[in-house]
């Protein structure tokens, strides 16, 4: 007697080919996903008052209500079901691309609660649908999470520089000792505050910096970070 | 005395108090090129790794594959589904509908969904992604004959994939069975009697050829309701042929006064007789009413 058939997976996918890209690429999708949802821990609202959002919105965003893991998966999954002949630059910018985007909707998604209902207006607390930094020209100000992502942004880039970070990360946990591993990561990601280092290690804040500086420098100089510096990968 | 602190740390601790929210971005315009150069690099550095999560483990390609599967192949299932109740409330029924199949997989079978149209139910056993629809019903009898038997209330099996081309076929249960053909009188394996078509199609069209449109019961109902006895029945017609067999009756009579009397019953009499009948399905008199009205009718005759 036959057997019935095994689903089979679906056609195969070019980058499963290749898992050791597939992983970086992966690698690089988590830390969009993160940046995006961790813009508004305070040292981080900081930057992207400066460089993203603009002076008027930058407390206005959040990440709550969202699952970091559950985008990745929507995010994978949208990637691997991308045909090639769409891919117009290269595959790691549209991973970020497709990151930023899936990150995105989960967080409009997650505030869905906020829009106008039958029975009241809409509700004008924290929302990514505030508006942000007002154009050059005057022009009315995009929503917040429109400015995210710049469609002038060259994504192929972000992925380098990303992926440039997450080597240094690597590079930190396998070769600096357990003070210099705290001061470079707590000071680099943003985790910890000058002032709780110093307390830790016994050190003055300006001490705390000076671990941090030769720290990083010696990480930037790394063999391995510099090849990712000069558009390669290990 | 306090030692002199370096520009590019001195810098960095300023923009650091920036970062944490007490200070002013630092200008660079006091360091020479090459601290510029250094304090820029750790700088665009600080930014790029905004929002990084140090600690965070994002779940492994091996799960995320399997999670990015399941959650295609449940999509793929749920938009045939969807396909096919649009085709087949378009089509055969308004009332159709496509479920899932709870029972069937509780009970460990095959089938993914139930199709409901025209009071006849159609169970869905999904197949491999492109594969060739007769090869994978041949692989399948097993499964299709499992089904039919758990459900013996499923008039049909459509045998279906999903990829984007959803091809499929619908199985009767006489396909699942060794047939002995003629004329040969060789004993013939199961195999397809339907053709293959877009899965939606090849539902429409096997509900459309096997069940008759009945109007709906709701319809037909209310439209009995708003007609009275007297629409129903044609009275003319029916007084009109009573009348006309009383002539015939009547001509055929031996006594003469009865043969006058039968044979010149006409018209006027049959539209007396209608009148009667109208009220008497109107409600407007009882049998013992009636039976008056008939004797007095008798008497003016």
């Amino acid at each position: 007697m036959s057997t019935p058939p095994t689903p089979r997976p679906a056609p195969r996918h070019p980058l499963e080919d290749d898992l050791a890209r597939l992983e970086r690429i992966v690698d690089v999708m988590w830390a969009a996903i993160h940046q995006v949802l961790d813009l508004p821990t305070p040292r981080r609202r900081r930057i992207a008052r400066s460089d993203i959002l603009g002076e008027a919105v930058s407390d206005q965003l959040t990440g709550g209500g969202v699952s970091a893991e559950d985008v990745l998966t929507e995010a994978f999954g949208a990637l691997l079901r991308t045909p090639e002949t769409r891919v117009t630059t290269t595959w790691e910018g549209l991973a970020v691309g497709i990151a930023r985007n899936k990150t995105k909707g989960a967080l409009r998604k997650a505030g869905a609660w906020l829009h106008e209902t039958e029975h009241r207006p809409k509700l004008t607390v924290i929302s990514g649908d505030a508006p942000g930094r007002p154009g050059p020209d005057g022009d009315p100000p995009e929503p917040l999470l429109e400015l995210i992502e710049d469609p002038a942004v060259d994504l192929d880039d972000e992925f380098t520089k990303t992926s440039q970070q997450l080597e240094l990360l690597r590079l930190a946990q396998e070769i600096l000792d357990d003070r210099d591993r705290a001061i470079f990561l707590g000071m680099h990601f943003g985790t910890r505050t000058r002032q709780s280092l110093a307390t830790q290690f016994d050190l003055t804040a300006p001490g705390v910096t000076h671990v941090y500086r030769t720290t990083a420098k010696r990480l930037h100089d790394h063999p391995r970070f510099q090849r990712y510096a000069e558009g390669g990968a290990p | 005395m306090t030692e002199p602190q370096d520009p590019v740390d001195e810098l960095l601790d300023a923009y650091f108090d920036y970062l944490e929210g007490v200070g002013e971005e630092p200008s660079l315009d006091h360091l020479t090129s090459e601290q510029r150069a250094e304090a820029e690099q750790l700088i665009s550095s600080l930014k790029a790794a905004q929002g990084i999560d140090p600690e965070a483990s994002r779940p492994s390609l091996a799960a995320l594959m399997a999670m990015a599967s399941a959650r295609q192949d449940a999509i793929s299932v749920e938009t045939l589904g969807a396909n096919i109740q649009t085709a087949l409330r378009r089509s055969a029924d308004p009332r159709a509908r496509v479920t899932d199949d709870v029972a069937a997989q509780a009970a460990g079978l095959a089938s993914a969904l139930v199709i409901y149209a025209r009071g006849l139910r159609i169970r869905v056993l999904v197949v491999d992604d492109g594969a060739d629809i007769d090869a994978a019903y041949a692989a399948s009898v097993p499964s299709i004959a499992a089904v039919f038997g758990a459900f013996p209330d499923s008039n049909a099996v459509l045998v279906t994939n999903i990829d984007p081309t959803s091809l499929g076929v619908i199985i009767d249960r006489d396909d699942i069975v060794t047939a002995i053909e003629t004329p040969s009188g060789r004993a013939r394996p199961p195999r397809i009697s339907r053709p293959v078509l877009y899965s939606p199609d090849a539902c429409a069209h096997y509900v459309t050829e096997t069940m008759p449109a009945f109007e709906p019961f709701e319809h037909l109902a209310s439209h009995h309701a708003a007609m009275s006895s007297a629409d129903v029945v044609d009275v003319d017609h029916i007084a009109a042929g009573a009348i006309e067999e009383i002539v015939v009756s009547g001509a055929r009579a031996r006594l003469a006064a009865k043969k006058d009397s039968w044979a010149s019953l006409g018209g006027p009499e049959a539209a007396l007789i209608a009148t009667a009948l109208r009220r008497a399905l109107a409600g407007e008199f009882d049998d013992a009413s009636f039976r008056q009205q008939v004797e007095e009718l008798v008497d003016v005759a």
